[in-house]
């Protein structure tokens, strides 16, 4: 027999489900899971050394770092004094499964929010749905104002938008109003914080919001 | 880039509906992917070609491309936002919600196997 059939089928339809369990499964463990995304170099995991201790004192949290090679991100998280899983993959990206494998290892005992600092690469990450109740990108001024509107998708999924490097403004011959003008065009709804996760500048604002959006995501 | 992972879920969707029939040939597989999608037509076609195998080692890729289209909840005006990507009304002002050009589905397969 042939013939054509409809299908109507998400390509990802595989990773949307568990995707789905995941989410299901944060919830009964009351855990926010926050899924930070960037560009290789954009200050991810600076901006977590900061981020952390000012959410030590109201939560206990565990980090989940992805890379191509090396554990140096989990060790830098672990000077910190959190709990951190390394997953090494040669995939551009992290998906719903291996997030599910890393959560296994913080069971014993589960921490109220959970960061995910995805690969850096700011295409591919922005595909796969993880199960997290929050997405962020972090974007360094440095990369240039144009980038939201040439790599939207990412802008675009996230709730929060946070441009890093501020301290190298200065230096980097780009214009912040429209570097902000690009992230607002193809992200109407983000929150925006313009941040040095060196520095420390504009850090608080950052912290409240996440804080904010952990409390709605444990349902408190 | 992921669209290698792309392809193997698409030949893995193809593949199960073969399978469904008996093992049909896969002799077509059409795809919908949006211009917003973060997928690139081209290393897509490139990386299918590069791994389909068994019953859809002969399958063709055909790609729809979709273009942006967003409307307006506020006021009900759609629009098609050009390279510029502006996401905000050009009428009221308010953000737009984007209706097409962010999807990624295999709309359809087309398989041929022995008529009985």
């Amino acid at each position: 027999m042939s013939g054509r059939v409809a299908v109507e089928t998400p390509v990802l339809k595989k990773n949307d489900e568990y995707a789905a369990g995941n989410r299901r499964w944060f919830a009964e463990l009351g855990m926010a899971v926050i899924n930070i995304m960037s560009a290789p170099g954009a200050g991810k995991t600076t901006l977590l050394e900061k981020t952390l201790p000012m959410l030590a004192g109201r939560y206990s949290c565990a980090v989940i770092e992805g890379d191509l090679q090396t554990d140096l991100d989990a060790e830098r998280i672990r000077k910190v004094g959190v709990r951190a899983h390394q997953i090494n993959t040669t995939c551009c990206h992290l998906d719903a499964r291996m997030v599910g494998g890393a959560v296994e290892t913080f069971l014993e005992s589960p921490p109220d929010v959970l960061i995910i600092e995805n690969i850096g690469n700011l295409v591919c990450p922005a595909s796969y749905d993880l199960g997290e109740s929050v997405k962020v990108t972090l974007f360094s001024v440095v990369e240039g104002a144009d980038k939201p509107k040439k790599y939207p998708k990412m802008f675009r999924m996230s709730d929060c938008v946070v441009l890093n490097k501020a301290d190298l403004l200065p230096y980097s011959g780009v214009e912040l109003d429209e570097l902000l003008s690009n992230v607002r065009d193809v992200s109407p709804e983000a929150a925006v914080f313009t941040v040095s996760a060196r520095t420390g500048e504009g850090l608080a604002g950052w912290v409240e919001w996440l804080a904010a959006r952990v409390e709605k995501a444990r349902g408190r | 880039m992921h669209e290698a992972g792309i392809a193997a879920e698409i030949l893995e969707i193809a593949q199960a509906q073969s399978a469904l029939l008996g093992g049909a040939r896969v002799a077509e597989v059409t795809v919908r992917v949006g211009d917003m999608s973060g997928v690139a037509p081209e290393a897509l076609e490139f990386a299918f070609e590069a791994l389909r195998e068994g019953e859809a080692s002969g399958a063709v890729l055909v790609i729809k491309r979709i273009a942006v289209l967003a409307r307006c909840e506020t006021c009900g005006t759609d629009s098609r936002p050009g390279a510029d990507l502006v996401l905000w009304c050009a009428v009221c002002g308010k953000p737009l919600k984007v209706l097409e050009g962010e999807e990624l589905m295999v709309e359809s397969i087309e398989l041929e196997g022995d008529a009985e």
